[in-house]
């Protein structure tokens, strides 16, 4: 997994290329702990060059929910496809994150929190 | 006549070595004409079961070698995981609560989710443990 970050209108759009698995999960949990670093920062990750996400990513990616919301800050998650979003529904993790088709709606729902 | 594949594969224990492991069971499911729901499950089966492996079976321990042997035929896949760590402690286990997202212990509830049949059973020859994945070639209902 390799990453690229972008501001898109204040938000900061997390790009991830390649699987999210147990090899990648503590990087990826400081690259998103130094993103979301107050109240009012927006991070979107983008999966959609994700091809698979294991318990580990999803672990990270329900950590960096709660981190947010105590920063006040703002995290979601955009662009999964079946696979990945299927991860998401059957643990259940879907119902406490944030997570939109496209990345543009993504960006729109942080611009707007 | 469908492509039946029979073949076996030596890792590292070294959660960086699982990435070409998914690769290697991918190309011959491939080659199989196994469909992408199958792989898909089959990859993230193998990513949590070897990740245990490495993890918890040899507690984080480099230098030893995890076995992989694959058999894919018309009517499934079957991926064999051969260890000689520390058994899955089964008594220990306690599958997640789905009413309260947690940061982790997915991993073996997913295997079972996944896979049509999982089963673990100790070796004689020596200690450790064969884990093996079954996931039938059917549609995803």
């Amino acid at each position: 997994m390799d990453y690229e970050i972008e501001n898109e209108d204040g938000v900061k759009v997390v790009h991830l290329n390649g699987p999210v698995d147990v090899s990648q999960a503590m990087q990826l949990r400081e690259v998103l702990g130094e993103h979301i670093d107050g109240p009012g920062a927006r991070v979107l990750v983008d999966l959609s060059g994700v091809p698979l996400i294991d318990s580990s990513g999803i672990g990270v990616m329900v950590t960096a929910h709660r981190r947010a919301a105590g920063a006040g800050a703002s995290f979601a998650l955009a662009g999964a496809d079946a696979t990945v979003a299927r991860v998401f529904s059957l643990t259940r993790t879907d119902k406490l994150l944030n997570l939109y088709p496209e990345v543009e709606d993504g960006v729109e729902a942080l611009r707007a929190a | 006549m469908a492509t039946t594949i029979h073949d076996t594969y030596e890792m590292p224990t070294d959660i960086v070595a699982i990435d070409a492991a998914r690769r290697w069971a991918e190309a011959h499911a491939r080659r199989a004409a196994v469909d992408d729901a199958a792989i898909a499950d089959l990859q993230l089966a193998m990513t949590e079961a070897l990740s245990n492996v490495i993890r918890h079976s040899y507690e984080g321990r480099p230098g030893e070698q995890v076995q992989l042997l694959l058999d894919i035929d018309e009517s499934r896949l079957a991926l064999g995981i051969r260890d000689r760590g520390l058994p899955f402690d089964a008594e220990r286990y306690r599958p997640p609560d789905l009413d309260q997202p947690a940061d982790g212990g997915y991993g073996v509830f997913l295997i079972e989710e996944l896979m049509d049949e999982v089963s673990r059973r100790p070796l004689d020859d020596g200690g450790g443990t064969l884990v093996e994945l079954v996931r039938y070639r059917k549609e995803r209902p």
